[in-house]
């Protein structure tokens, strides 16, 4: 693959991974694009690593996701409901990135009570319609483990979305 | 009741879209542009791999053997040639031998030409190909 080929790739993938990591991050834009440059910065050096046992998108998402695994162990970000998360960007932030937030409000709360391995299973699951194969390549999780916790967010989801209607 | 579809639905509906005037790509670029080319990588985006397998062929046979090769390639090409003169002389069109295996040599004539080339050309690349380690 050439340098060239690797930013085709990569353009592809970007708006699908980025959505992945707001969601993961509470709607946290800024944050998310921060996690997501430094995860496609962080495949460009490793590339030599790249044994092309999955696919490259998958590859490029289990990286993003281990940077967003890095990030919340150092800061203890994410949706647990909360919006006033302690990020000091979000002070400055501006009114569209505001507007974005509230017009997907719905959804973080359907996932905010969720676990980070079930949101991020749920993400990957309903939003990027990932295969529980990919979901495992990505999060690392055995198959068991992420059946089970598509078979939690699914009983929690159909809850929250009784009680909207 | 509510069902899988209906939960689909729902995260269809909130899909997160990205914002216009999206400048992510062009930071990105920006950054890998100052970044070392991974070994792995290939700096060379011309390249294809029948031409690294002509190279790699290439390599292979070192410049002793490149020269014999000439010289057997152009002793074959003479010989050939001298061959087709040769049967187009002794075997003229038309001519009836008293011998049967004159007759048929006669009839077959360009296609034991094609074989002895085929025999030379075959010996000589056998020579000229040196053996694998």
């Amino acid at each position: 693959m050439t340098r060239q080929q690797f930013i085709e790739e990569v353009a592809d993938v970007q708006e699908s991974l980025r959505r992945f990591l707001r969601g993961l991050c509470g709607g946290d834009g800024f944050l998310a694009d921060d996690i997501a440059q430094e995860a496609l910065l962080k495949a460009y050096m490793s590339f030599n690593g790249f044994e092309g046992r999955s696919r490259f998108s998958t590859w490029l998402f289990r990286i993003a996701y281990n940077c967003y695994l890095d990030k919340n162990r150092k800061k203890n970000i994410g949706t647990d409901g909360d919006f006033e998360a302690c990020n000091a960007r979000q002070i400055i932030d501006n009114s569209s990135e505001a507007d974005r937030k509230f017009r997907y409000q719905p959804l973080y709360m359907a996932i905010g009570k969720l676990g980070k391995e079930e949101q991020a299973v749920v993400l990957l699951f309903y939003m990027e319609d990932k295969s529980v194969k990919d979901i495992v390549d990505i999060t690392g999780m055995p198959s068991g483990t992420v059946r089970s916790h598509l078979s939690r967010a699914r009983k929690h989801l159909k809850e929250f979305l009784k009680k909207q209607i | 009741m509510i069902k899988d579809g209906d939960i689909r639905r729902f995260m269809d509906k909130y899909r997160m879209a990205m914002p216009e005037n999206d400048r992510f790509m062009e930071n990105l670029v920006s950054q890998i542009d100052l970044l070392p080319v991974p070994g792995k990588m290939n700096a060379d985006e011309g390249r294809t791999l029948s031409e690294d397998m002509v190279r790699l062929m290439a390599s292979k046979l070192k410049k002793h053997y490149r020269i014999q090769a000439v010289i057997i390639l152009v002793a074959n090409l003479l010989f050939c040639i001298s061959l087709l003169f040769a049967i187009s002389a002794v075997f003229g069109t038309g001519t009836v031998y008293s011998s049967q295996v004159m007759n048929m040599l006669a009839d077959w004539r360009y296609v034991i030409f094609g074989i002895l080339s085929a025999i030379c050309i075959g010996l000589s690349l056998s020579y000229i190909i040196p053996d694998q380690a």
